[in-house]
């Protein structure tokens, strides 16, 4: 049986060949996803780790419970206190990720100390914290003095060790000897503790130094035996003391798969402890990580769905061929079961043959798979590819499952057709072969109007819904997946549609000139009219080919463009940066601490604004930057929010703001009245001639070019540019005067020479919190100004500086390393535009896309080839016919040239037709989906052309190939041979 | 030069031979020489695998023989490079095969049409068709599709394919095998009808001894040579 399955498989070679290859194809596509999105998954959460860690200078796998041991009858909490230390261990065998170190800190918070010495005759109290760290000494090296000894010397003194900066701070001496009054030994005397040494870290890198002994300011570090020996007894506890305990998850073993369940466990431990009071809990990665979960929700959905009509043309492709291979193997279905054959052997055969396709399938499918997860990878935008580091990708089991499950579809689908065939001797095929003039079942239930129909009112529905979606999206949530399978729908549907209206078209052609085509054109025209339903197969694939080849194009082009625009708008010129200057101090951050501080800083925060003034600040050379390769432009922007406007607004009875200067809008005027209110403005300073020169603005997005609006504020001092929203809202005219209260307090008067709409970095809107919690919109207001003007009336107060960059901005970096220069702020938009084309859903849409259209493309050759190779078999007789009654070999390639032509050129029409109007309707809408924040920018949809360039080149080459394939192939045929075929 | 005006093709020598798989060659034809009379029914006749189709094929220049040579209209055509076969045969040449050889994609009115478009028809082609398909007794149903036509029609309107250009030689492949014998006589009678009324020369081959009768030349072939010519 085995034998008899390869035999027919090796002849009919071609044909197999190609449906192997749409196996291929099929478990490669379906592996992808699973495969893509694991290797995704662990890149990303590798670079928030990473980030995390340059970002706060901590561990990101760290998890940190603070218990409070308290003596207080009421409240004893030794319980909670050691459950909280046991805890550690049992994290470690809950948690799905290893830990790498875990790290035990007790100690009693500032303790009484006097010192053994005097000072002015006096003896010196101190409050210093007694703790002891688990693994001490594996993890110091001493700086001075020496590490201290497990057991008291001979008169009951304990060694302790401090850090250099606990040692200056705290004014300690090595050696010193102090006595803790509060603190009793088992004698019940009162500790002695001296300072046996300075510790510091002993390796710069070491995670048990999860704060740094530079934050150990009043803590001095005793043994641990000593310590337990000393203070603790759970059972009576006497002393007050904080333990932290520490776990470290190794956050490089954290992955795509373990992530959901660390999660999970990682917020009912949150859950858990917010019952207890004496014992805080916290996982540094749990912020992260569910960002990171929201985001991988959003990728896995969105590119899901941008994978539905790939995985749907593949299962309709696999079908459509063993359709076609059965068509030329019907003869020999029913010769077996007229010889004898039981329908179960057929159907056993078909099974063999199914499963062997899809065995090899699966075989190089996977590696396939893997390589088009390295595209996806390295996708820059629709075609385009980048050298990137590579991805990650394994083989998970998940992977497996969903090629199992492609290789399953495709041998169903490889037999069902089978069935149909089975029952039927010769004699039955015969009477069936004469009756073929049934329509497409599509077309008999007019399911191409059907879904075209569906596909526009969902169009239209969304349309209805736009807002809505833009909300749902810009709180976090995924695109309605129904839009879109609308847009696939739409393409189908247009697509079939076509079928029924190119023959339409190439019979009128036909019929116009019915007597004078020559004998070969006239063949073609009968061949493609009349044999329609054989020739839908290539048609449909065809059209869809350069549907959706146009249709991803467009959308990725316009998707990589806006983002590309907003980012490029929003950072206002290639490198943005402020020096810092005067000299504040740094802020050393401590996480035990973070409590107290956020304390401090909400007094900052409520504590009156001190008034900004330009003494405060020295102004550095900023003409430095101009000598640095690459920068052809340097221009100072002073920049701020702080600075008001006064307006006339209307206010309701209630006193709130209800709109400033609209009253003309609202109906009751009586129940409003005008008020003078501050309105806070982002006021700009630049100088005209350098800011032209060096900020990055799309000339398009203003009606007149930009540099008009620069030189006419260049031709005042006090000429101003205001956001539209002063005219549209405010009121304001053209030569409006209209004064301005910078920061120091002083009152600015300004002409308006000029309304914009949009400025370089300016957003017309910002989302705000209300009142109530709900999200408001809320008017950004700018006034752009003569840098000169305001630093004649403030003096010279920072700014920002801004370069354009010609080429790499590598030059800067290095600039700016080598003088040591201090930054404020800086901003790359290059890096700015890498880091957006590095976020997974770009990437992922880009490869998608590509990928996508590639995969599509090869389907579409292949479905190409053994359209015609089948063709061609099945025609030999009819070739000798012709060559019978006299036709070249050369008529008979213009033939089938002709026919060629006439299948794939209005393919080719009708499906950028419909890929351009696809395009048109659907990307406005799926836009939506990859707005990170609100844009500023009027959505457009890009042209694409070179893209669309690229794609007809490939789509050329290929069709290039099969027409060699084909041309190779009907030169081997011999008119006397052919003939034959027919005798049989 | 009487009689050279009365030979419509001459085979000289002709011999052909199939590369086997074995290595050894198989000839299908060995030095075969013969004369087809001008204006007569000529049969060649043999049963399968003694070469007939192959010489037929060979003096209807749709194959070249290995050896020899054959004289079409005074001409050799074994010289003749593709095309020119290609165009004798548009021209000159009418074929009928032993299986349904239609185009399946032309109603019968169509296949009929086709071989005037091909031979470059400058008269009414409507006209001819019709008259073509009236002598074969299938006017009647010239608009339908060669599937829905019986057998026996679908010969007919072959061979009205094969005469409508006016060709100076038909070749009949096996035209009758197909058919039950009473069907088969009406196709014979129409290649008499055919030498008789148009003056054309027709090349028929067959396996079966009845119709031997009928010609006014028969060749008898046996493993490629010809045993008997009357």
């Amino acid at each position: 049986m085995l034998d008899f399955v390869i035999q027919k498989m090796l002849n009919r070679k071609w044909i197999v060949l190609c449906l192997l290859v749409g196996n291929i194809l099929l478990v490669g596509i379906a592996c992808c996803n699973p495969m893509y999105m694991d290797a995704v998954q662990q890149k990303t959460i590798n670079r928030n780790m990473s980030n995390f860690i340059v970002e706060n200078n901590s561990y990101p796998g760290t998890i940190i419970l603070s218990a409070q041991l308290k003596t207080d009858a009421e409240t004893n909490t030794a319980e909670q206190f050691t459950a909280a230390r046991d805890a550690v261990k049992t994290m470690q065998k809950e948690l799905p990720v290893p830990a790498v170190m875990e790290i035990y800190h007790y100690c009693i918070p500032k303790a009484n100390a006097v010192t053994d010495y005097t000072y002015n005759g006096q003896q010196l109290h101190k409050k210093l914290t007694v703790g002891c760290l688990q693994d001490l000494k594996d993890h110091v090296k001493m700086v001075s003095g020496d590490f201290y000894r497990d057991e008291p010397d001979k008169e009951g003194v304990i060694d302790a060790i401090v850090s250099q900066k606990g040692l200056v701070s705290q004014k300690l001496l090595i050696g010193e000897t102090l006595t803790f009054p509060d603190l009793l030994d088992k004698n019940g005397d009162p500790v002695r503790i001296r300072i046996s040494g300075v510790f510091e870290n002993s390796k710069d890198q070491d995670l048990f130094w999860v704060n740094s002994p530079n934050t150990f300011t009043s803590e001095i570090l005793i043994s641990e035996k000593l310590y337990n020996d000393n203070f603790v007894d759970y059972e009576n506890p006497v002393y007050s003391m904080r333990g932290t305990f520490y776990l470290l998850l190794d956050h490089q073993k954290i992955r795509g798969a373990n992530v959901e369940k660390l999660l999970s466990r990682t917020k009912e431990y949150v859950n858990d402890y917010s019952q207890i009071s004496s014992v805080t809990f916290r996982a540094l990665y749990l912020d992260l990580l569910e960002d990171h979960q929201t985001m991988v929700n959003r990728v896995v959905s969105t590119l899901r769905i941008l994978q539905v009509p790939i995985l749907v043309l593949l299962a309709a492709f696999i079908f459509m061929v063993s359709r076609q291979i059965l068509e030329i193997e019907k003869n020999d279905i029913a010769i077996l079961k007229s010889r004898g054959a039981s329908k179960k052997q057929l159907i056993v055969s078909y099974l063999m043959q199914g499963g062997i396709l899809a065995g090899i399938g699966l075989i190089l499918g996977l590696p396939l798979s893997m390589f088009l997860c390295q595209v996806f990878g390295s996708a820059n935008s629709f075609l385009g590819f980048v050298q990137r580091s590579a991805l990650q990708i394994r083989i998970s089991p998940a992977v497996l499952l969903y090629g199992l499950a492609a290789a399953a579809l495709s041998v169903v689908a490889m037999t069902v057709p089978v069935f149909r065939y089975a029952d039927l001797t010769i004699v039955e095929h015969k009477q069936k072969q004469s009756d073929k003039k049934k329509r497409v079942w599509w077309q008999k239930y007019y399911l191409d109007v059907l879904s075209l129909a569906v596909s526009l009112y969902g169009l239209y529905s969304f349309h209805n819904q736009q807002d809505l979606l833009i909300k749902r999206v810009s709180e976090g949530g995924a695109l309605d997946p129904l839009l879109f399978l609308s847009s696939s729908l739409f393409i189908l549907g247009a697509a079939l549609l076509a079928l029924r209206i190119i023959p339409l078209i190439l019979s009128l052609i036909f019929r116009v000139g019915k007597k004078k085509w020559n004998p070969a054109w006239y063949a073609s025209f009968l061949r493609v009219l009349r044999t329609r339903n054989k020739q839908y197969f290539i048609m449909v694939f065809l059209t869809l080919t350069v549907a959706l080849g146009i249709f991803n194009a467009k959308t990725a082009r316009t998707i990589n463009e806006e983002e590309e625009e907003r980012i490029s708008y929003a950072s206002g010129a290639d490198i943005v940066l402020q020096e810092r200057w005067s000299d504040e101090e740094e802020v050393q951050t401590d996480l035990t601490a973070e409590e107290d501080e956020t304390e401090e800083d909400q007094q900052q925060e409520d504590s009156e604004p001190v008034p900004i003034s330009a003494d405060d600040y020295t102004e550095p050379d900023i003409d430095k930057y101009a000598s640095i390769e690459n920068v052809t432009g340097v221009t100072k922007v002073y920049t701020t929010t702080d600075a008001t406007v006064s307006v006339e607004s209307t206010v309701d009875t209630g006193g709130n703001m209800v709109v400033p200067g609209g009253e003309d809008k609202r109906e009751n005027k009586e129940d409003w009245e005008q008020q003078i209110m501050a309105q806070q403005i982002q006021l700009m300073g630049i100088q005209t001639k350098s800011f032209g020169e060096t900020a990055w603005f799309n000339p398009d997005l203003l009606p007149a070019h930009w540099y008009h609006y620069l030189n006419a504020i260049s031709q005042n001092a006090s000429a101003i540019l205001v956001s539209s929203n002063f005219r549209d809202i405010l009121g304001y005219q053209l030569g409006d005067s209209l004064t301005y209260r910078t920061v120091t307090g002083a009152n600015v008067q300004g002409t308006i020479y000029g309304f914009v709409d949009y400025w370089p970095t300016y957003q017309p809107t910002a989302t705000g919190t209300s009142e109530d919690g709900s999200q408001v919109t809320l008017n950004q207001y700018l006034v752009v100004a003569n840098l000169q003007k305001l630093q004649s009336v403030d003096g010279i107060l920072p700014y920002q500086v801004w370069l354009r960059v010609d080429g790499s901005t590598q030059p800067v970096y290095d600039f700016i390393g080598d003088k040591q220069i201090k930054l404020i702020s800086f901003s790359d938009r290059q890096s700015d535009l890498i880091d957006m084309k590095n976020e997974p859903i770009i990437q992922g849409t880009n490869g998608i896309l590509t990928v996508g259209f590639i995969v599509v493309l090869l389907l579409c050759g292949v479905g190409f080839l053994i359209y015609w190779i089948i063709s061609i078999q099945s025609r030999a007789l009819q070739f000798g016919i012709f060559r019978a009654m006299g036709m070249t070999m050369r008529e008979l390639m213009t033939m089938l040239t002709g026919e060629q032509l006439f299948i794939t050129l209005p393919a080719l029409l009708m499906g950028t037709g419909i890929g351009l109007l696809a395009s048109r309707l659907y990307i406005p809408l799926i836009q939506i989906a990859y707005q990170t924040s609100q844009s500023p920018l009027p959505s457009q949809v890009e042209s694409a052309g070179w893209d669309i360039g690229k794609m007809f080149i490939v789509v050329a080459i290929v069709v290039g190939i099969c027409m060699a394939v084909l041309g190779w192939l009907i030169s081997r045929i011999r008119i006397s041979q052919a003939l034959k075929l027919g005798e049989d | 030069m009487e009689k050279e005006r009365q030979i419509m093709i001459e085979g000289r020598n002709i011999s052909r031979c199939f590369p086997m798989a074995q290595g050894e060659d198989f000839y299908a034809l060995k030095n075969v020489s013969l004369f087809i009379p001008e204006e007569k029914l000529t049969i060649l006749r043999g049963r399968s695998g003694s070469g007939k189709t192959t010489l037929m094929n060979i003096l209807g220049a749709l194959d070249k023989p290995s050896e020899g040579q054959v004289f079409f209209d005074g001409e050799d055509i074994t010289k003749w490079e593709e095309d020119a076969c290609s165009l004798m045969r548009r021209q000159k040449v009418g074929f009928v095969f032993q299986s349904v050889a239609l185009i399946p994609m032309m109603t019968a009115f169509e296949n009929v049409e086709y071989a005037l478009r091909l031979s470059g028809w400058d008269g009414d082609r409507k006209e001819r068709v019709e008259e073509c398909l009236r002598m074969v007794g299938l006017s009647s149903r010239m608009n339908h599709m060669p599937e829905e036509l019986s057998g026996g029609e679908q010969q007919r309107v072959a061979i009205a394919r094969a005469i409508a250009h006016r060709p100076k030689v038909i070749f009949a492949d096996e035209p009758t095998a197909e058919l039950d014998s009473a069907t088969g006589l009406q196709v014979v009678k129409i290649f008499q009808r055919l030498v008789e009324e148009n003056g054309v020369t027709v090349v028929m081959t067959t396996h079966d001894v009845g119709f031997a009768e009928i010609g006014d030349k028969v060749f008898e072939l046996e493993d490629g040579e010809i045993v008997s010519e009357r």
